[in-house]
């Protein structure tokens, strides 16, 4: 698969749901290093060219990623790179640095393994929902067939060994994207979110470290990674977040009983401004995307094809929008573009407003 | 909570986003004093979590000591909070340990390891992912499973072995 036909793909693990999601997609990523090479950061360009190339011709016969795509990612443009990126297919650290970094997705496009980011190795598999079980099986069997070829670093005391300490262990990282608007409105998220700290757990905007919540999306992960199981660290998450999926799903109903008005007076803003705004940022589009999609949820609208709203979320992301225009924007030029994308695309979904 | 340093009370928290990492320290009184910290000054986190045998030799220009290996310092691996190369884990084992301890709570891996290679693994280990095998069992209602598992467990800890073939 060339990247464009690999950009061109649908974005499954973030679109494949109705709009009534609460928890959108599930993720797993597992640092691993080679014996006896230095980290990426330490090592020479040779030393990590040739990892690059080892692992890349490695992976290319293995079973998971047979048939699958590859790339050396500093061979790529700057728009290809942020495209990766909003897909969730590589770091924002990769797509800003990425001498002697490579890239392999496999044919399903859910499995993914980043060579050179901070560790020599980063497994990751995405999956749509909740599902952090099944993902582990999955990236269990791909870690195996990593493992059959290549000498992992790995101590009998301290786990996989990774370049930051905080990765030490089991190198896994485990997380949960979801969309939280009730508790947001409500404004209950912010005693969740403490909630969350107190019980090791890490929150994020959903672009991952240091961003934003923008479109109420939040990532709920794991910081510990020593001293604790793969499997008992997952069962956590999953019991805390379908406990949180409750607590959204109850904080809608009340907002829809305590503020019926100021709730659909919230929905058909976003509608109108959606439908009627010549300029819209990322965020904006993205928080106003946010309301309709709790609109759907709670039947306050109708829509055509209620899907192509998750399909707009992907869309108004900026690398994603100038893969529509054809060509680079700036900033300015892109906030007018998506304001007529989003526009023509809800003139087609439009249908009645039942509010 | 008790302190990261000593086992006292911790009243003094401190919250440090180091390369976009966050990173919680908890302390008492006594040793955020001793730190200097506490009072709204910045400090080097990983100071604090190597302790002061790390800042010591540093702070009396003695040579930093480095990994065999690659060559990383302590110095660097105090500065960047990151690791040269995989060795480095035994060559700062001291601090290594020290700072694993303050970020996990915990010193030794449990959990999955590399199949390729026979491995002995640490006691601890083993038992412990027998008692989550058992509890798994059971939860599935394998009960013959979770027998096996309990006889071997028991085995394990009575002879400090392991009673069958490694599987």
């Amino acid at each position: 698969m060339t990247i464009e036909e690999l950009v061109d793909a649908p974005c499954t693990w973030f679109i494949d749901h109705a709009p009534s999601e609460i928890a959108i997609s599930s993720r797993i990523r597992l640092a691993r290093n080679i014996e006896g090479i230095p980290f990426p950061a330490h090592a020479e360009a040779k030393q990590r060219a040739s990892i690059r190339e080892h692992t890349l011709e490695m992976l290319k016969d293995s079973s998971h990623f047979e048939g699958g795509s590859f790339f050396r990612v500093d061979e790529l443009t700057t728009l290809q790179k942020s495209l990766l990126y909003e897909r969730s297919l590589i770091s924002k650290d990769l797509a800003e640095e990425s001498n002697q970094s490579g890239l392999a997705v496999s044919p399903d496009l859910r499995d993914v393994v980043m060579v050179n980011e901070e560790d020599h190795l980063r497994l990751q598999v995405v999956r749509p929902g909740l599902s952090l079980e099944d993902i582990w099986e999955e990236i269990s069997a791909v870690d195996d067939e990593m493992e059959e070829i290549l000498e992992i670093a790995y101590s009998d005391r301290f786990g996989y060994l990774t370049c930051c300490p905080t990765n030490t262990g089991t190198g896994m990282r485990a997380g949960v994207m979801l969309h939280l608007p009730g508790l947001v409105l409500m404004e209950e998220i912010r005693p969740v979110l403490r909630g969350l700290g107190k019980l090791g757990l890490a929150v994020r905007g959903s672009g991952g470290e240091g961003s934003d919540a923008d479109g109420f999306l939040y990532q709920i992960s794991n910081q510990i990674t020593l001293g604790r199981s793969e499997k008992s660290i997952l069962k956590d998450i999953q019991e805390v977040v379908s406990e949180l999926v409750q607590h959204e799903q109850n904080a809608r109903l009340r907002l829809e009983e305590s503020k019926p008005a100021a709730l659909r007076d919230r929905v058909g803003r976003a509608l109108g401004i959606l439908q009627h705004a010549w300029i819209l940022s990322s965020k904006e589009a993205l928080d106003l995307l946010a309301i309709i999609r709790l609109g759907l949820s709670l039947d306050l609208l109708e829509l055509n094809q209620a899907h192509e709203v998750e399909q707009l979320m992907v869309e108004v992301r900026p690398a994603h929008l100038q893969k529509l225009a054809v060509k680079e924007l700036s900033a300015e030029q892109r906030d007018i573009f998506r304001a007529e994308w989003v526009r023509s695309k809800l003139a087609e979904l439009k249908k009645g407003r039942k509010l | 909570m008790k302190c990261d340093k000593c086992d006292k009370p911790a009243t003094v928290h401190l919250t440090q986003v180091i390369n976009g990492k966050m990173q919680k320290l908890h302390l008492c009184q006594a040793c955020a004093d001793e730190a200097g910290v506490g009072h709204g000054a910045t400090f080097s986190m990983s100071d604090l979590l190597l302790g002061q045998g790390v800042a010591q030799p540093l702070a009396q220009g003695g040579r930093s000591r480095s990994c065999p290996e690659c060559g990383w310092t302590l110095h660097r691996l105090r500065k960047a909070g990151r690791f040269g190369c995989p060795a480095c884990y035994e060559s700062f084992e001291k601090e290594v340990t020290g700072l694993l301890k303050s970020i996990h709570h915990a010193t030794e891996h449990v959990g999955r390891h590399p199949r390729n290679r026979v491995r002995k693994l640490s006691m601890r280990n083993r038992i412990e992912s027998l008692e989550s095998s058992i509890s798994e069992a059971i939860e599935a209602e394998e009960y013959e499973k979770a027998a096996k598992y309990r006889d071997e467990l028991k085995d394990l800890q009575k002879n400090g072995h392991e009673g069958g073939n490694p599987t």
